[in-house]
């Protein structure tokens, strides 16, 4: 004992030191939950203040639906979720620049990568944001989650119709596997929906005449809920129109109880369902990035053909002339071997603007989808040909375009031939089985196809910038004629002559979801490759 | 005799600086004689030197105003004991028996300096065969009166080698003493700056010589390392001067943390810095790391803490080992001036063979040029050499360092540049280094305060990326050889009418790559990057009483970066948003606070040794950035915010870390007879990171053995020295900042949502090691031996799985998984010395076997209870190429796309008789090592040194996607040889070149190529060191400097072995994954130059 009596003395301070030491430990971890708070992070709390976390996940849910560019430099998801798929396959973009050297999606040889940005985007951005916005307002704000619900649906839609088969109802379980849903099931889960949204927002504004609660976060109507019942009519009736072949019944039931709904569809150019910025949010169109600082989209050869022989004046409203042929419009034709970017990035931009607001629907692509009801004997509320001729009409008025009467009493221009002046074996020439002959004036004698033909092809010049519904529509009638690909390194899973019908699953879904990725490639009836058809493509 | 000096040291440090009398008074009555010493001395200044066994007796005295040999007299009167005064000294000894000492004839005298010329005190110097000798005073001068001119005089100090010298009748003998490194006693540095003696480790320490180190001059020291030390993987950043190194001590242990070792300096954690690495082929690049500040002039040692038993005191930090680094701090003695200047010039060691017979694929009528070289044979080569875009490189290093100081206070000041030019025009690198650290005695035998100030400005200049984007070297590869005279791309911009200025002229386009001309890239593509750097620490140690002392520490670690951006207007508009060109700017602080105090006792028992240390730390790392910038608006090349348009601006991210540590730790080491010792450690860690999850705090322990057994027992003569030693360790890592506690982002006006999945549950990961190992010397230490054994489990890996995005989230994070790495480091040494010549081989050997041992096994999903197994894991992902854990595989498992082939094993093809690119990754190899040795030989004769050293790495695969784009291009010999031999071989039948390699080779980034045909051995030797000097000794200048060295140093100059067509051991990145994958990288550098060392 006596040895140690120094070191016990010694150890008093010691002893107080190491105490206060872990005084100070139990006090100071107190901050731990601070420090690991992400400063630059926004909590649920803060979420709170002036109730901002009610709406806060709209514009994230309204920017996914087609997406918009993050910043002037960046249209990268835009690109690859939509442009270099359905913007190419409509025919109304072309590309200059030889991606995967020369051989990619717009020559059939499918980028899995691109594939998996198409297919995980609506997941990742709009349907995460819709989640957490039914989670938290479903029953408390029942009004908006009806909004959201629209939303979602104009969303997966989109995804549906290039895949097919994908998982919908059992999105946000978690877990490690989710189940694909077949397209039909998803379309009728799609209209309950709509009917559910539109029920639920028809009884608020009978309520609350003129409230806008989403007023500060919807970049779409401004939280103006008529609107928003007339766009839900107007995407029934669009999604019914979709399954006219598959289910003709119900399209026909859908779509004639879209048009009788009392605040009914789309009608003016001021009902046009565009997301653009508000004072919190800018929204910046992705085309203008991609078209103008990545230079690796221009005009489309087959709308410049249609724009050309139609001698339409939203021709200069659409696209620029060629700055290596001055004067010139000039389209880069789909599907192409591309030896050199510079070889066609000299043909004809895209003209469009920063900010120009992003297209969802318009009032014109409505009348046409009206007119082809009434072609079909529905009862739309009028005739094929006034609802033809009025799609015309109003979509010229939104492009602010003069001549609308003159062009729609041509009846003899035709799509133009196409020269490829870099290599002539991308020529389209005049005759050719694959241009189109349809006309523009309305002639009530002429076949159901042709006039069918003649309505696609007058929406698809309305439609436009809308690669995806343009594809869709081409993939449903066959209209308006869009070019065939010139080289398939599809290595014969496309077939050239029907063109590409889908795309095919992306590998992350096989090697993370695999067992539901097999059982979707069974709902979807036939391999899972691009040239398998969906439910709904069903025209004999 | 050890013990004399041992005393004598501490008696040295008892000096005390207050004024002096030359009178003494002295008033004791049965004091203890070192007290009155001790009391002499604080009146003289005179200082003692004595044995300790001499002056254990008491003495009654009593002077007033005594001169110094009156006092002494008195004080020794009756004691056996004799004085001598040299100069301030006063050297007390046994007195002899008289006769030696009358019938001196000569007298002695010289002076005795270690191996860097500063003068040793405390020497003892004596006649062979007598007790007649003396000790050295404070200058490292003697004086002694031999008998006659024949005998022999011993010089020994601790910690030095003995010399004899025949007295031969000079007078005059000066001895420079060498340090011993390999003795019973030596010393080595431990985890928290703890000197212990080797022998009683339990775990490897390995030394790593400063000298060989600062030989080379690499601006970062990082990167000298390799070869140097049992088991690390040393891989240098492929971006040019001052990037970072990749230090990977026995395996990659993390999936998600870092694995790259921590670096310690003076026994205080440093910050990493490293900055983002490069994870796919678009681009990206590295700007440096934490330890690239250093200048290596100041290191003084270098300990090498290779595995968790020995760094488990570091706490998760140490968990992938720890380079241990003690800078130089000032000695007392006179004032040393220490001047060396590094030249060397580099250029480009390992390229891809090009071909320059074929010219480019005409272009069609009224087109642009093509850049396929796959056009006809040229009437005669071409003379464009792709190896001609690179610059030679150049480093100049200076250094100064000024050493000095008193008994009590004692100075180092240090001051160093490093001017690098890269092999890529425009790329440099420049560091200005300042270092003071002051060393003194506040309250003699009680305190002293070490305090040290680092100041760094570091400045980078374009660090070279890899990849296609703002990466010269795809045009200067790609370059069609051939009459390109029209082109003359040098000529990088040219003016344009319609902008009205001179735009970037390259007629190619794009060529899918992005590409640009490479002249306008390196001229007009500017990233300037600066770095303002300081390092204080403060360190106070107090010896509360005999064998105890408190240590306090605090180290602040500030960090400041800039980073300017400029493209100008016509650098292509998809890299910089817009035809004017693009200006960025951004600012990051980066700083650590670190402190610890650390009580430590130390107690003899008989048989007994004990070391405790008790102690706490706390840590604290915060850093934050802000950028701005985006495409110019308005005018085109005016750089500044104010001409970016205000929605494109940026800034939308702010980024900030805090992360905090506090850990209570104890070690415990109780030792027996000097050679069986026991080794204990525990520490408790409270992380910041770990709140909101259910476990805040992290326990491990350690434990260690080790027996000397050549001290236990008698072994045969031909062994000197035999150690064992075995320890156990476990260490723990907290997740990262904030992910258990994600949240919403705001940007634009958007709040985001959540896309990994927050567990609540995470755990820390989990390292559990056991390690083995054996130290031997044979032959009277001539041969050294040490081999340790390792297995190590990583348990709890955090990390991220991708799940399918309609789970509601894109990732979870998860707490599975385990990777192991056991493997053996091994080095062997030998020392020959015959006259003037020694010979000192030491090689090196480092084995490490790395498995996936599982990742997720039977985990419960949390949502859905349901059991998940998933047994892969893509951990970097590029065009063609991945990384992927698999279990039963390693870390580093590279897979690309193959060939497919049919069942008899030859190649399917297509309906063009071309061979299919599999869609379906294979493995293809590890890009670890299977084993690396490093043979480094050191020959010294009379002044002449020289040294080399051989890097040999065996096994492990690497992936060059450089030479497929060479391949589709035509430009590679490949493609050459292929033609010139009519065709590639498929099947058996010879198939179109240009039409073989557009099926094979892809495109971008190796983009649907079967890049099985990339994949190379990594096995490679080279003569990594080379260094041949020659030091002129001050005599040739009168003694006006001590010596002056020059040397011929040389790294890289040989490539002895190798089968890739890159340099195997370069890197894109020096994170953990994306490795062993070359695109586009810059080369790896040969240099040779010139080093001059002066002292003064």
């Amino acid at each position: 004992m006596k040895l140690h009596k120094p070191i016990y003395k010694i150890s008093w301070p010691v002893i107080l030191l190491v105490g206060a030491m872990i005084f100070l430990q139990t006090s100071c971890t107190k901050n731990f939950d601070k420090y690991n708070t992400n400063p630059s992070g926004v909590t649920s709390n803060l979420l709170g203040n002036d109730y901002v976390g009610v709406g806060a996940f709209f514009p994230q849910m309204e920017e996914y639906v087609v997406r918009v560019a993050p910043n002037a430099g960046d249209g990268s998801a835009y690109q690859v979720v939509e442009n270099l798929n359905a913007d190419l396959f409509s025919g109304y973009n072309g590309t200059p620049t030889p991606f995967g050297g020369g051989q990619n999606n717009s020559n059939y040889k499918l980028n899995d990568g691109w594939d998996n940005s198409a297919f995980s985007s609506p997941y990742n951005g709009l349907m995460s944001a819709w989640f957490q916005t039914k989670k938290s307002i479903a029953t408390s704000h029942p009004d908006l989650y009806a909004m959201a619900n629209i939303i979602k649906v104009m969303g997966m839609h989109r995804l549906t119709d290039i895949f097919g088969p994908v998982p919908y109802s059992k999105y946000g379980a978690g877990g490690f596997e989710v189940a694909y849903d077949s397209q039909q099931a998803i379309y009728n889960s799609f209209f309950a929906e709509l009917d559910s949204a539109i029920t639920t927002l028809t009884a608020y504004v009978t309520a609350n005449p003129g409230a806008t609660p989403a007023v500060n976060f919807d970049l779409v109507y401004k939280g103006n809920y008529i609107e928003w019942i007339k766009f839900a009519n107007s995407l029934k009736l669009r999604l019914a129109m979709h399954i006219v072949y598959a289910d003709p019944a119900t399209a026909q039931k859908e779509a004639e109880a879209a048009i009788n709904n009392s605040y009914g569809v789309l009608t003016t150019n001021t009902d046009n369902a565009f997301v653009s910025s508000n004072s919190t949010v800018t929204i910046l169109n992705a085309l203008w990035v991609i078209n103008g600082n990545y230079g690796d989209i221009r005009a489309g050869a087959v709308l410049q053909s249609f724009l050309s022989g139609y001698n339409d004046p939203r021709i200069s409203s659409y696209i620029t002339t060629s700055t290596e042929y001055p004067g010139q419009y000039l389209g880069v034709r789909n599907g192409i071997d591309i030896a050199n970017k510079n070889d066609r990035v000299g043909f004809s931009q895209l003209n469009i603007s920063e900010y120009q607001p992003v297209h969802w629907m318009t009032a014109a692509e409505v009348y046409f989808l009206r007119a082809e009801g009434a072609l079909r004997g529905w009862n739309m509320g009028g005739t094929a040909q006034s609802f033809y001729e009025t799609g015309i009409q109003t979509s010229f008025s939104q492009w602010g375009v003069s001549g609308v009467d003159s062009y729609i009493a041509d009846a003899t221009s035709t799509a133009a031939p196409y020269v490829d002046p870099v290599n002539s074996v991308n020529n389209v020439p005049a005759g050719s089985s694959i241009l189109s002959t349809v006309t523009i004036h309305w002639n009530a004698s002429d076949t159901f196809e042709t006039n069918l033909e003649r309505i696609l092809t007058q929406k698809y010049l309305a439609m436009y910038p809308d690669g995806q519904e343009a594809w869709t529509e081409f993939r449903r009638t066959g209209y308006p004629k869009i070019w065939p690909v010139v080289v398939n390194y599809s290595g014969g899973t496309i077939d050239t002559k029907t063109q590409i019908r889908r795309l095919a699953y992306p590998s992350s879904e096989y090697s993370t979801n695999n067992a539901a990725v097999q059982a979707g490639v069974g709902l979807l009836g036939g391999a899972d490759v691009g040239g398998t058809k969906l439910w709904w493509d069903k025209k004999p | 005799m050890k013990m004399t000096t041992a005393i004598l040291l501490v008696a040295l440090m008892q000096v005390s600086a207050r004024g002096f009398s030359q009178r003494i008074n002295l008033d004791e009555n049965g004091s203890s004689l070192k007290k009155v010493l001790h009391k002499i001395n604080k009146q003289s200044g005179y200082v003692f030197f004595y044995d300790s066994k001499d002056i254990n007796a008491n003495v009654t005295v009593q002077v007033k105003d005594a001169s110094i040999d009156e006092a002494l007299l008195e004080t020794l009167k009756r004691l056996p004991l004799q004085y001598k005064i040299v100069d301030k000294t006063i050297i007390l000894q046994q007195k002899d028996n008289g006769v030696a000492n009358q019938n001196a004839q000569l007298a002695l005298s010289g002076h005795v300096v270690d191996d860097k010329g500063l003068p040793l005190p405390g020497v003892s110097v004596r006649i062979k065969g007598t007790t007649q000798g003396t000790v050295t005073d404070v200058k490292g001068d003697y004086h002694l009166n031999a008998p006659d001119g024949t005998g022999t005089l011993v010089f020994s100090f601790i910690g030095y080698e003995s010399q004899e010298i025949a007295v031969n009748n000079n007078s005059t003998i000066n001895v420079t003493l060498k340090e011993q490194s390999n003795t019973l006693k030596e010393v080595a540095v431990t985890a928290l700056g703890i000197e212990r003696s080797t022998s009683s480790l339990t775990y490897n320490v390995q030394k790593v010589d400063a000298g060989d180190i600062n030989m080379q001059k690499d601006p970062n020291f990082a990167a000298d390392l390799s070869g140097k030390v049992a088991g690390a993987t040393v891989n240098a950043s492929a971006s040019g001067a001052g990037g970072s190194v990749r230090v990977v001590l026995r395996g990659v242990k993390s999936i998600t943390q870092n694995n790259n070792a921590l670096y310690v300096v003076d026994g205080i954690p440093l910050q990493d810095l490293r900055s983002g690495q490069p994870s796919n082929t678009f681009g990206g690049g590295d700007t440096g790391e934490g330890i690239s500040s250093i200048n290596p002039d100041d290191i003084a040692s270098i300990s090498v803490l290779s595995g968790p038993s020995a760094a488990a005191l570091y706490g998760y930090k140490g968990a992938n080992g720890v380079i241990l680094i003690t800078t130089k701090k000032g000695k007392t003695g006179k004032t040393s001036v220490n001047f060396s200047t590094n030249m060397s010039f580099s250029n480009p060691f390992v390229l891809p063979k090009f071909q320059n017979t074929y010219g480019a694929v005409p272009a069609a009528a009224g087109a642009d040029p093509t850049f396929s070289s796959y056009g006809d044979k040229l009437s005669q080569p071409s003379t464009y050499r792709p190896s001609g875009f690179f610059n030679t490189g150049g480093d100049y290093t200076n250094s100064l360092d000024i050493t000095s100081g008193s008994e009590k206070t004692q100075n180092y000041f240090s001051a160093g540049s490093v001017n690098s030019t890269g092999v890529i025009q425009n790329n440099k690198y420049n560091r200005y280094n300042f270092t003071d650290r002051i060393t003194t005695v506040l309250i003699p035998d009680k305190l002293t305060l070490d305090a040290s100030a680092m100041y760094v400005i570091e400045q980078r200049q374009n660090p070279v990326v890899q990849g296609q984007y703002n990466n010269p070297l795809v045009g200067a590869y790609l370059f069609p050889p051939g009459d390109q005279g029209l082109y003359n791309i040098k000529d990088y911009a040219r003016y344009d009418a319609t902008r009205n200025f001179d735009v970037q002229y390259w007629p190619f386009g794009d060529l899918g790559l992005e590409a640009q001309n490479p002249y306008w890239i390196v001229n007009r593509e500017f990233s300037n990057l600066t770095r303002n750097r300081f390092l204080g620490s403060v360190s106070l140690k107090y010896n509360i009483a005999n064998g105890l002392t408190l240590t306090g520490r605090a180290k602040f670690d500030n960090d400041n970066d800039g980073t300017i951006g400029k493209d100008y207007a016509s650098t292509i508009s998809f890299l910089a948003g817009g035809p004017d060109g693009s200006y960025s700017v951004s600012s990051a602080n980066n700083k650590t606070f670190y402190s610890d105090l650390l009580l430590n006792y130390v107690k003899k028992l008989n048989n007994f040794n004990l070391n405790v240390t008790l102690g706490g730390s706390f840590e604290d790392d915060r850093s934050s950035s802000l950028s701005a910038g985006g495409p110019l608006d308005v005018v085109a090349n005016y750089f500044s915010l104010s001409n970016i348009s205000q929605t494109t601006i940026g800034a939308s991210s702010q980024p900030q870390t805090v992360q905090q540590n506090q850990a209570l730790f104890g070690t415990a080491q109780l030792g027996y007879k000097n050679y069986l010792f026991l080794d204990v450690t525990a520490r408790n860690d409270w992380n910041s990171a770990l709140a909101y999850t259910t476990n805040t705090s992290i326990f491990y322990p350690s434990v260690g053995l080790s027996g000397v057994i050549s001290e236990m027992t008698k072994l045969p003569d031909f062994i000197s020295y035999a150690k064992v030693r075995g320890s156990y360790a476990e260490v723990g890592n907290p997740p990262a900042a904030y992910l258990s506690n994600p949240l919403y982002s705001l940007s634009n006006g958007t709040v985001s949502t959540i896309s990994a999945a927050p567990f609540t549950t995470l755990k820390p990961e989990r390292t559990k090691s056991i390690e083995a190992g054996l130290d031997m010397r044979f032959l009277k230490d001539a041969i050294n031996f040490s081999v340790t054994l390792y297995d190590s489990h990583t348990l709890n890996q955090i990390f991220t799985v991708t799940v399918p995005p309609a789970t509601g989230y894109s990732s979870y994070y998860i707490n599975a998984g385990q990777v192991n790495n056991k493997g053996i480091e091994a080095t062997v040494g030998y020392t020959l010395k015959s006259g003037g010549f020694s010979w000192n081989p030491n090689v090196v050997f480092s084995l490490n076997r790395n498995k996936v041992a599982k990742l997720l096994k039977n985990f419960k999903d949390p949502y859905t209870g349901a059991t998940i197994n998933q047994d892969t894991l893509v951990t970097a992902s590029s065009s063609g190429y991945q990384q992927r854990l698999v279990v039963g595989g390693t870390t580093s498992d590279i897979y690309v796309n193959g060939l497919l082939k049919n069942a008899n094993g030859t190649l399917e093809l297509n309906s063009n008789g071309l061979p299919i690119v599999s869609q379906y990754y294979t493995k293809v190899g590890s890009a670890d090592p299977n084993y690396t040795v490093g043979i480094n030989n050191k020959f010294a004769y009379k002044n002449f040194n020289l040294s080399f050293l051989v890097n040999a790495r065996v096994g492990g695969t690497v992936v060059s996607a450089t030479q497929a784009l060479l391949d589709s291009y035509g430009v590679s010999q490949t493609s050459a040889d292929a033609r010139n031999a009519g065709g590639v071989l498929v099947n058996g039948t010879r198939v179109d070149t240009k039409s073989y390699y557009a099926d094979v080779a892809g495109t971008a980034g190796g983009s649907g190529a079967a890049l099985a045909l990339y994949t190379y051995s990594a096995t490679n030797v080279r003569l990594g060191e080379l260094a041949f000097g020659y030091t002129i000794p001050g005599s040739v200048f009168k003694n006006a400097v001590k010596s002056i060295n020059i040397s011929f140093v040389a790294k890289n100059l040989w490539m002895i072995y190798n089968k890739a067509p890159y340099d195997p051991e370069s890197t894109a990145s020096t994170g953990t994954f994306y490795q062993g994958f070359d695109y586009l990288n810059q080369p790896s550098l040969r240099s040779i130059g010139f080093r001059l060392n002066f002292s003064l």
